[in-house]
């Protein structure tokens, strides 16, 4: 009796030990995409999806579906099919799906080859929508500009989640039926993404949240950047308690000379930004020069060469070696001189983002994460970013042949090309100086992206316009429900580089830095602080000199009373 | 680079200016004690020494006599004291009025030089009066200088307290401070210097440079030394140096008083302060080179005084001079900011202010005007200077290179008031 009593509570405790792990690995989002592409491989409007999934997904994995196996699915809790082009599936492609449990949800072309599950929905004949609404959410309805869709018909016990209106048409766009989950449009770019995204929360069971993260980031911050402005920004957006980023850029090539000014060179605008880290900002790293070739600081392609429409292949004054792979004579030849490239490029990334990370620590100033010049960055140097850094803020280049293919997400995402990074999504673009209705068009961006509960509301701001629009900005973006305004320094983030580590939370910047290797790096870097060190002991004997002005005039006007007071007695 | 050379300059200057401050500190200290040292030592003088002045004069007639009706009222005992004149090469009246003296005074000697052994300058003239100086202290004065009666007596004094002191400087005040602008100037700067530089130096470091007049050396000094260095163009500074290298100190006892005449002219006075600036180059160019052969380190301190003072700080100055002027112009990017102009103001203001504190010392020197006058000091006669190193350090560079011999300018006298001005532009350049 004694001795089954006792295996009974050995029972329980194992069985209390065991239950919560079970739990945990049944709530583990583990996503299964398979793709159909013009040639088999991962395209922009795969990474769209993965920028979207990468909200809500733990891992991520991408597969032709055409070479889907019957153990790819095994510990997997959703399957995503992205039918980018048309095509005949083959037969096991239905098959995997069909013995699969977990929610499917399939997005565009070739929904007849998915299986039973799909056979709800049929093609019909495409219609123009000029809104997209979700039954029974009226406050997700929008106004769109007018969209052909590629139309279908459901039978009947399928729910409608996201509707098209057209003129005389209401038309399915995001449907389910038992689990499996169609959207009837061929490209993930908004207004499509903010829909799509808000549907995520109910595909992976999640509780869509309240508020409504928001953030401003002031752009272009260089050593010619005007002081003034910056401490009438910053005290605007402290006195409104908006925490903030500011895109910070180390150094400021002069277009005409070519000299090149750090922010050693301009104590105040140092002294500023200080400032601002101080009172709500956190530096973001946006490049080291902002430029590649001889183009304004600002303006310039920093990790891309524009003229070219390539990565950073090569050096600035060379040619770039435009060949294809026809022009080798094996694939490992045209395989080597690939890897080659990349070294190249990974190189320079590296370099560029040591120094920056480096110098702008030697001022005291720690980036929290990193904005690409113009976005632009090609797949291999997300990669290398995410070595230096966990945040990155901004859009996103989608892939290596364009560097047009920007797009952004509704949500803080962590897609897998990212290697890591979390994805802060700027989805309001910014305050065209020249456009009178800029921040109007900010406010109609966001408003489209409360579509998806939580949408990111996060847009830029160039601090040389001045404090009024800002404030006008300001005003609007509070208007946002729920809005929340995001602090990068509340965030966990690491920064590191060569003998510097940062890191955020709670609130709080920490660094680790390796002073001796970091002032044995670059001569700069001691070199800046003698200077700093001379201007302030220039103060030093400005107050010693004064004291001792001080002091002779009382000892003379002493003596010379002393006279006096001989004189008259 | 434009940067860098802002900063060194500031950091040049401005150490120069601490240490003036520092000097300054202690001049003050030294006034403020030096009376109660001087009324101890009045009470139990010692026994007087056998004293002989030497009165180097060329070409004196103008000045010569009130020098002497000074030396005649000399309150020293007249069995211990003699006077004598070395009448160097005068083409005037000179010898004739000393010997008037000699005739009417036993204490008073005419000592007449020709060449070859005369003209030579000061210093050949003061190694041919020694040769007849029988006294155990041997004291020089300028032929334009008018002793108060017990200026001797007292540089007696500090040599009979104080063993150590190879030789005593007295102070030295100007007697034609009043007759225009240059000499009000003058006036101004000579008491700056003496209770900055002067008591200053002997305050913290018992060091004080022998003037060309108005001091009283240990006749066994001289006779070690074997006299004046006779290629110096400045003597006072070079025999300083050798005093403190055979292990003295010298003493800067301001009790002792004497009157001079300053130059009235800005030609004169650039002629006279080129000799002075051009003879300090020369020491500082004789014992830098041989820095490591002097035996008492103290030396360093003032012969680096003497660097900075002539080189470096001329250079810093001249150099912030042009950056600031420059950058009117061009912009050279300075990062510097609003400290430089902090720099600026407290610079003239601590200037001002010494000048000041030094004018103080002195009774009734620290008036509204010689104030006002303090600060156009700054902005003329200060300058001036600057011009003049810059001058004289070429002309030392130059000579140095081309190994040209050095020629004496003595310094062009002028009518006492109540004189008449006669023959100035004849006499101006001689030797």
């Amino acid at each position: 009796m004694q001795g089954k009593a006792r295996l009974m509570v050995f029972a329980m405790i194992i069985m209390l030990w065991i239950e919560p792990a079970l739990t945990e690995a049944a709530e583990e989002k583990d996503v299964l995409v398979l793709y159909t592409t013009t040639d088999g491989e991962v395209n922009a409007d795969v990474r769209l999806l993965d920028m979207a999934l990468g909200a809500f997904a733990d891992t991520i994995t991408f597969k032709n579906a055409a070479d889907v196996e019957a153990g790819d699915t095994e510990g997997k809790s959703h399957i995503f099919y992205y039918g980018v082009t048309k095509e005949t599936l083959p037969g096991r492609t239905a098959e995997v799906i069909d013995t699969f449990n977990g929610p499917v949800t399939a997005i565009g072309y070739n929904t007849a080859g998915l299986g039973e599950g799909f056979d709800f929905v049929g093609p019909a004949i495409c219609g123009t929508v000029t809104a997209l609404s979700m039954p029974g959410k009226p406050d997700k309805t929008r106004q769109i500009e007018p969209h052909e869709l590629d139309g279908i018909t459901i039978e009947e016990g399928t729910r409608v989640i996201v509707e098209g209106l057209g003129a005389e048409t209401e038309q399915p766009v995001i449907v389910e039926n038992q689990g499996h989950y169609h959207v009837a449009v061929n490209s993930l770019v908004p207004p499509f993404s903010t829909y799509f995204s808000q549907v995520l929360y109910e595909i992976f069971d999640e509780e869509a949240p309240d508020d409504t993260p928001a953030f401003i980031r002031l752009e272009d911050i260089h050593p010619m950047a005007d002081p003034e402005q910056l401490m009438d920004v910053a005290e605007l957006l402290k006195e409104r308690n908006i925490p903030y980023m500011m895109a910070v850029i180390p150094v400021y090539t002069h277009p005409e000379t070519g000299e090149e000014l750090h922010f050693s060179d301009s104590p105040k605008v140092l002294q500023a930004i200080r400032y601002m880290q101080d009172n709500g900002g956190s530096v973001v790293l946006h490049g080291y020069t902002h430029q590649f070739r001889d183009s304004e600081t600002g303006e310039g392609f920093e990790f891309w060469d524009v003229e070219h429409d390539m990565p950073i292949y090569h050096g600035q004054e060379e040619t770039p070696d435009m060949r294809t792979e026809a022009d080798f004579d094996s694939p490992e030849d045209y395989e080597a001189w690939q890897e080659e490239n990349l070294a190249f490029e990974r190189e320079y990334i590296e370099k560029r983002l040591t120094r920056g990370i480096q110098e702008l620590a030697n001022y005291g100033l720690y980036p929290l994460a990193f904005e690409a010049p113009h976005y632009t960055m090609s797949q291999n140097g997300y990669n290398v970013v995410s070595d230096y850094f966990s945040t990155y803020v901004g859009q996103v280049q989608l892939h290596d042949k364009d560097w047009r293919t920007m797009e952004t997400t509704p949500l803080a995402s962590n897609p897998t090309f990212f290697h890591g990074m979390n994805l802060l999504p700027e989805t309001l673009s910014y305050v065209h100086p020249d456009d009178e209705q800029a921040v109007q068009k900010m406010m109609d961006r966001a408003h489209q992206y409360q579509v998806t509960d939580g949408g990111m509301a996060g847009g830029f701001y160039h601090p040389y316009l001045g404090v009024e629009r800002l404030e006008k900005l300001l005003g609007e973006m509070e208007q946002i429900p729920n809005v929340e305004w995001m602090d990068l320094k509340e965030m966990e983030n690491t920064t590191s580089a060569e003998n510097v580590v940062i890191s955020s939370g709670d609130g709080t910047i920490d660094t680790t830095i390796d002073r001796t290797g970091l002032m044995t790096a670059s001569l700069d870097y001691p070199a800046y602080h003698a200077k700093v060190l001379v201007q302030k002991s220039m103060w030093g004997i400005a107050g010693v000199g004064m004291s001792a002005v001080l002091l002779f005039g009382v000892y003379a006007v002493r003596q010379r009373k002393k006279e006096e007071d001989i004189h008259h007695g | 680079m434009a940067d860098f050379l802002l900063y060194m300059s500031l950091f040049i200057i401005w150490f120069m200016l601490f240490y003036h401050m520092f000097l300054m500190q202690g001049g003050y200290l030294h006034h403020r004690r030096h009376r109660e040292l001087k009324a101890a030592w009045e009470k139990d003088p010692g026994e007087l020494p056998s004293f002989s002045i030497l009165i180097p004069a060329h070409n004196e007639d103008m000045v010569i006599a009130d020098t002497l009706k000074a030396m005649a009222a000399l309150q020293y005992p007249k069995d211990r004291l003699e006077v004598i004149v070395v009448n160097d090469n005068s083409s005037d009246a000179t010898g004739e009025i000393v010997e008037g003296f000699a005739a009417r005074y036993s204490f008073i000697h005419a000592v007449h030089t020709r060449p070859p052994e005369g003209g030579k300058g000061k210093s050949g003239a003061l190694n041919q009066g020694l040769k007849r100086a029988s006294g155990d202290v041997i004291a020089v004065y300028d032929a334009d200088n008018t002793p108060e009666p017990d200026a001797v007596w007292y540089l007696a004094l500090g040599l009979n307290k104080d063993p150590d002191a190879g030789a005593v400087v007295g102070k030295f005040r100007v007697q034609n401070g009043g007759r225009n602008l240059l000499t009000r100037l003058i006036n101004m700067e000579t008491l700056t210097f003496q209770w900055l530089a002067q008591a200053g130096r002997w305050f913290w470091f018992r060091m004080a440079t022998i003037p060309g007049t108005n001091f009283a050396i240990r006749r066994e000094i001289l006779d070690e030394l074997g006299g004046w260095d006779e290629k110096a163009l400045s003597e006072d500074t070079e025999l300083s140096f050798r005093v403190y290298n055979l292990g003295w100190h010298i003493r800067f006892f301001p009790a002792a008083v004497t009157w001079e005449q300053e130059p009235e002219t800005l030609n004169v006075w650039w002629k006279q302060r080129m000799r002075w600036a051009r003879g300090n180059e020369y020491v500082i160019g004789k014992y830098l080179l041989g820095l490591h052969r002097l035996k008492h380190r103290k030396i360093t301190l003032d012969l680096f005084y003497f660097l900075f003072t002539y080189l470096l700080f001329f250079t810093g100055i001249l150099l912030s001079h042009a950056i600031f002027v420059t950058n009117l112009f061009v912009d050279l990017d300075l990062t510097i900011g609003m400290v430089s102009y902090v720099l600026l103001v407290t610079g003239f203001l601590l200037f001002l202010v010494e000048v000041l504190l030094a004018l103080s010392l002195e009774r009734g020197q620290l008036t509204l005007k010689n104030a006002g006058t303090a600060v156009l000091m700054y902005f003329t006669y200060s300058q001036l200077w600057l011009a003049l190193v810059v001058h004289a350090t070429f002309l030392e560079a130059k000579r140095m290179l081309t190994k040209q011999e050095v020629t004496w300018y003595k310094t062009q006298r002028f009518q006492t008031s109540g004189r008449e001005t006669v023959k100035k532009e004849k006499r101006a350049k001689s030797s």
